[in-house]
């Protein structure tokens, strides 16, 4: 062997340092960064070199020639990031669904003052005083006020949540455009990455992106991820292929006939339904079909049967100006019930009186005192006329209230939990692919005190061979 | 285990941000006093409370109910009073014209007053509570009485102008009551009774004075006394359920408090606690930012 392989052994062994170096540095510099795994640069034993001569003179066999580095890796628990996915979409939905039902909340305003139990009560409040007082004009004036009170309250409470349902409906557009583009973008990484693999290299840096952005996907909707052979992950969507190898499927929101022109999701390539079970997408779907759709029916339903029981009753009573057969409420549902004009413009017209004639009659023959029809007004708070007879009206809003409540708090407490669990699945990744400073600095000083004996052991060398020219002279 | 330094702050963010979470929901109890301000933070709660407003508006409805109807047949059972005066008088000079030796003038100058007594009797029977009429059963905006003079024979008469209809106060659902008198039961034997008599006093018939018409003022007399019995009653009736209303309200704000006040001191004391987790979780922060191998490089 001659005296020249060690100079060989030695810029193997500065080179290699000086990769090892760089990972360091590499490491400290995305200490922070979101996504990044620590890297490791490999370093191996290089080819030794055997000596199989017929004239070997005994010399020990195999002589070592230095180190190299095989390649620069990740450290990676693949088990833990399809946990985070999984995870993810969870909180994905409960996040999102508790938000929605703040809002929610918020609309509802219960309990307070202000809100539609509270216009309920004034409104049956007020009937009461004048059914003390039917001849009472400025208490007639009251109770209409209080009534459009009720039906003003109806009516924003039952817009507020359309407005929100629309909103909620947009987003679903939006995050669909979302999903789109981050698929777009992984198949992107997945070429890229395929390539560079085929050249030989590890793409650790472009892994991380599509790690981290594929994260991003979890968050949005349930995927499933699957690394095919060469490399590519490819992402599906309940059986469907979001991400195939570079291509991407797109998700069309179409205006879906059936649901109200809100927009459904199908794959844009075959035209099949998309099926979500977790995830903000499914999280503002469900908002807007189960909760806020769902709330707002339930509000039509107090606002039909209040204006249809409130009528039949109002239309069998007298006024004081004799005349009969009014409704009191007017519109079907709660987004549009109002109290009928005719009423606010002849407050005498409110039907306070029970007689035995029927038709409209000379307003004499109506006393100004009686209070009959009032009476079985006020029976209305009473009765179960909902829900197949087993709740009042008050009873079945207060559900509705409740109900919210409950879904609010799972989801709150869902949210919570998910946060919990995802961070400390995170933390679990971090122990195993977080930045140690420390670690770094450590391997610093090795590395660093490896290059200077290699650097070393090539200076010694060219004394060396310094000397053994100065021989020759 | 690895400990990065990324996890410890990862870790001391997660520690301050559930340790703040939990000040604000104290920092919220303790401002509005109240143990939640949306549904969600206790739904049962916000449904117990949601109950117990509605329960109480009503109780207090019905108090206010049950207090008008309370004016109102106090009012009542002075205008009985002051018809029961009236009787008596009338009562009074019955007897004197009974006992009278036959002088027209004298039985005149009892006619007189007699007459002022009707009118006196017109202007009870017409009434003002409010503005209501309150003997014109539902006819309230109408006097219960007027006066009608015949213009042939200028005899005078008195009619009814209300309705037999009921004034009803509601106490409790399903639960009305009825607490007007019939003007027309009241006033009308009265009246006729008044008639009678002056007709009696301008004939001069003493006998019948004596007879018949000390009779009906006798039985109108016990009428009265029965009527302001029946008043009485109805105005047991009213404080029982005013006491009743007043004891559930006293109930009802209690289980209000219960369901929505926050017990102040508890809170407190939990807040305080709570703090004292932040204060040592921001100092554990502090030292996180401790010295590292990079320190001791040179």
């Amino acid at each position: 062997m001659s005296n020249f392989a060690i100079f060989q052994t030695g810029l193997r062994s500065l080179r290699a340092h000086q990769q090892a170096l760089d990972t360091t540095a590499h490491n400290i510099a995305n200490a922070n960064t979101p996504g990044y795994a620590r890297q490791r640069a490999e370093m191996r034993t290089h080819h030794p070199m055997a000596m199989p001569a017929m004239n070997n003179n005994g010399q020990a066999g195999q002589m070592g020639t230095g180190v190299h580095i095989t390649e620069i890796y990740q450290i990676r628990d693949y088990f833990l990031d399809q946990q985070v996915r999984h995870e993810l979409s969870l909180q994905g939905t409960w996040d999102g669904e508790a938000k929605i039902l703040t809002r929610i909340e918020a609309f509802l305003n219960e309990p307070s003052d202000e809100g539609l139990a509270a216009t309920f009560s004034q409104f049956f409040k007020e009937l009461e005083a004048l059914s003390q007082y039917p001849e009472s004009t400025a208490t007639r004036q009251s109770v209409i006020e209080n009534a459009r009170m009720l039906t003003d309250t109806f009516n924003q409470i039952y817009n507020q949540l359309g407005t929100y349902r629309k909103d909620l409906n947009d987003s679903v557009e939006a995050r669909v455009l979302e999903i789109n583009t981050l698929a777009e973008r992984i198949a992107d990484l997945n070429g890229q990455i395929v390539r560079a693999k085929g050249y030989g290299d590890k793409p650790n840096d472009l892994m991380d992106q599509r790690q981290l952005l594929t994260e991003e996907l979890a968050e949005l909707t349930n995927i499933r991820v699957k690394e095919d052979n060469f490399g590519s992950w490819n992402i599906s969507i309940g059986g469907f292929h979001l991400v195939e190898a570079d291509s991407a499927h797109e998700i069309e929101a179409y205006e879906d006939e059936e649901n109200d022109g809100l927009f459904s999701l199908r794959w844009e390539h075959n035209g099949h339904p998309v099926t979500l079970r977790s995830g903000k997408v499914e999280a503002l779907i469900r908002g807007r079909d189960e909760y806020t759709g769902n709330f707002q029916e339930r509000l039509n339903e107090i606002a039909i049967t209040l204006a249809e029981e409130f009528n039949s009753l109002h239309q069998e009573g007298h006024g004081l100006d004799g005349s009969t057969g009014h409704d009191f409420f007017q519109g079907e549902g709660a987004g549009v019930i109002s109290v009928n004009p005719h009423i606010i413009d002849n407050r005498s017209a409110f039907a306070a009186a029970i007689i035995e004639e029927e038709g409209d009659v000379d307003p004499d023959l109506v006393p100004e005192g009686n209070a009959d029809n009032i009476f079985r007004m006020l029976e209305l708070r009473d009765e179960r006329i909902m829900e197949n007879g087993t709740a009042t009206m008050e009873d079945f809003y207060r559900s509705i209230t409740t109900e919210i409540g409950v879904l609010g708090q799972k989801a709150d407490r869902m949210g919570h939990n998910q946060d919990n669990l995802v961070s400390n699945i995170k933390k679990k990744r971090e122990e195993v692919s977080g930045v140690s400073l420390d670690e770094e600095m450590g391997n610093m000083i090795r590395f660093q005190h490896g290059y200077n004996a290699a650097s070393r052991l090539i200076s010694r060398m060219d004394e060396m061979m310094d000397s053994l020219i100065a021989m020759v002279r | 285990m690895r400990v990065t330094d990324r996890m410890m702050s990862m870790n001391l963010s997660q520690h301050l941000h559930n340790s703040m979470r939990r000040m604000d929901k104290f920092y919220d109890q303790l401002s509005t006093g109240k143990k939640f301000s949306r549904p969600s933070e206790d739904p049962m709660g916000a449904l117990f409370s949601m109950r117990a407003r509605n329960d109480i508006e009503i109780n207090d409805q019905f108090r206010k109910n049950v207090e008008s109807a309370e004016d109102w047949l106090n009012n009542t059972d002075n205008l009985l009073d002051n018809l029961g005066k009236i009787a008596h008088r009338t009562s009074e000079l019955m007897v004197q014209a009974a006992n009278e030796t036959y002088e027209q003038t004298s039985f005149d100058s009892i006619a007189k007053e007699v007459e002022e007594l009707r009118e006196g009797l017109l202007e009870l029977a017409n009434t003002r509570f409010g503005d209501r009429y309150i003997f014109s059963g539902q006819r309230t905006q109408s006097p219960a009485y007027e006066r009608v003079i015949d213009t042939g024979t200028g005899e005078v008469s008195f009619n009814y102008l209300g309705d037999d209809g009921g004034i009803t106060f509601r106490l409790a659902p399903g639960a009305e009551v009825s607490i007007n008198l019939n003007g027309e039961e009241v006033f009308q034997p009265f009246f006729d009774i008044l008639g009678n008599f002056m007709e009696n006093l301008s004939n001069g018939d003493s006998q019948a004075i004596s007879q018949d018409d000390k009779a009906a003022i006798n039985q109108q007399m016990d009428n009265f006394l029965a009527q302001r019995a029946e008043v009485g009653a109805l105005g047991r009736r009213m404080e029982l359920s005013k006491e009743r209303l007043l004891d559930q309200e006293v109930h009802l704000r209690k289980s209000l408090a219960d369901a929505e006040s926050v017990d102040i001191p508890k809170v407190i004391a939990e807040l305080n606690m709570e703090e004292n987790v932040y204060r040592s979780a921001l100092a554990a922060g502090a030292r996180i930012v401790q010295p590292s191998l990079i320190d001791f490089l040179r």
